[in-house]
């Protein structure tokens, strides 16, 4: 028994004494003590609730239900957009004001709100918008999916 | 075949697997030493002072017990070493579970390709202690260095 714990001990040792020599010859050795705190992320227990996807066939399937905000900036607007959208023009640096809001509350009546334009804009949109209180607000999966709606009625 | 090389025969498969998941497990922590001490901070268990030191000094344990089982050399010792890991992982991952921690295991890699801890984890790290202690009760030196070494035990 005795000698089994010798031998137990010397493996430790030896590995030990390998593992020091190793690090030491390290181009970037550990420090043997940390000289500051680890940064360890913990996920926070509440969930951040952003605004939901949605498809071109859900808006089409009930069109009357929504209204589409086209979350480009004006030029690109009036070249063409969905028909019945409204401009928000979306800078993600930005929030959305609160007359803004007010405005797309009063037109929206009791219809839901759909971000159209490119993908991500109108995501952030969208989420800047629910995180203000607007949670009948979605997206576009594709926010640029709305050119094949135009595109559809031009035929 | 008697019971006793059925017990041997069967010793061995474990010593070879263990061997190979030790080997593994130490190797992926040599080669990134800063992000196997994250892991091990992420777990809260260990003072700072003691983070950098297990992380230098416990990977080479893994890899040379793992070696040294593979190769048959002192089993009974390196599978006892093996095992008192394998208790010491199982209660950090059992703490870090009860905690409600959502974090990487570090058992292999570290990093992104790093899993999370789950009650799989620990269940699988339960079975490898079982391994462990079969190897360490049961096997009796015939196929290895040891049997070398005269230290076979004839059954």
């Amino acid at each position: 028994m005795k000698s089994f714990l010798f031998r137990s001990l010397g493996i430790v040792g030896f590995s030990f004494a390998v593992g020091i020599t190793m690090n030491a010859t390290r181009p970037t050795p550990l420090a043997w003590a940390a000289d500051s705190d680890y940064e360890i992320y913990d996920d926070c227990d509440e969930t951040t609730e952003t605004a939901e996807p949605m498809s071109i066939a859900d808006v089409l399937a009930h069109p009357d239900y929504y209204l589409l905000v086209d979350a480009r900036e004006p030029d690109a607007f009036a070249a063409g957009s969905a028909p019945g959208a409204v401009n928000l023009p979306y800078d993600p640096l930005f929030s959305v004001g609160q007359e803004e809001i007010d405005a797309l509350r009063s037109r929206a009546g009791d219809r839901s709100l759909v971000i159209i334009g490119d993908p991500e804009t109108a995501k952030l949109l969208a989420d800047d918008l629910f995180s203000q209180g607007m949670t009948f607000v979605n997206y576009l999966e594709e926010g640029d999916q709305w050119t094949k709606l135009v595109a559809k009625e031009t035929e | 075949m008697t019971a006793g090389g059925a017990l041997a025969l069967v010793s061995v498969l474990f010593r070879l697997y263990l061997g190979a998941v030790f080997v593994v497990a130490g190797y992926g922590k040599i080669l990134e030493p800063f992000d196997f001490a994250l892991s091990v901070a992420t777990y809260q268990i260990l003072p700072l002072s003691l983070i950098n030191l297990f992380a230098i000094l416990l990977p080479w344990l893994e890899l040379f017990t793992g070696v040294f089982l593979i190769v048959g050399f002192w089993t009974k010792e390196n599978a006892f070493l093996v095992s008192m890991m394998m208790v010491m992982f199982t209660v950090a991952l059992g703490i870090a579970l009860s905690k409600g921690l959502q974090i990487n295991c570090g058992c292999f890699a570290s990093g992104e390709a790093a899993v999370e801890i789950s009650y799989r984890t620990l269940l699988r790290d339960i079975t490898w202690l079982a391994m462990g202690l079969f190897v360490w009760k049961c096997d009796d030196g015939r196929f290895g260095v040891d049997r070398f070494l005269g230290r076979h035990r004839h059954a």
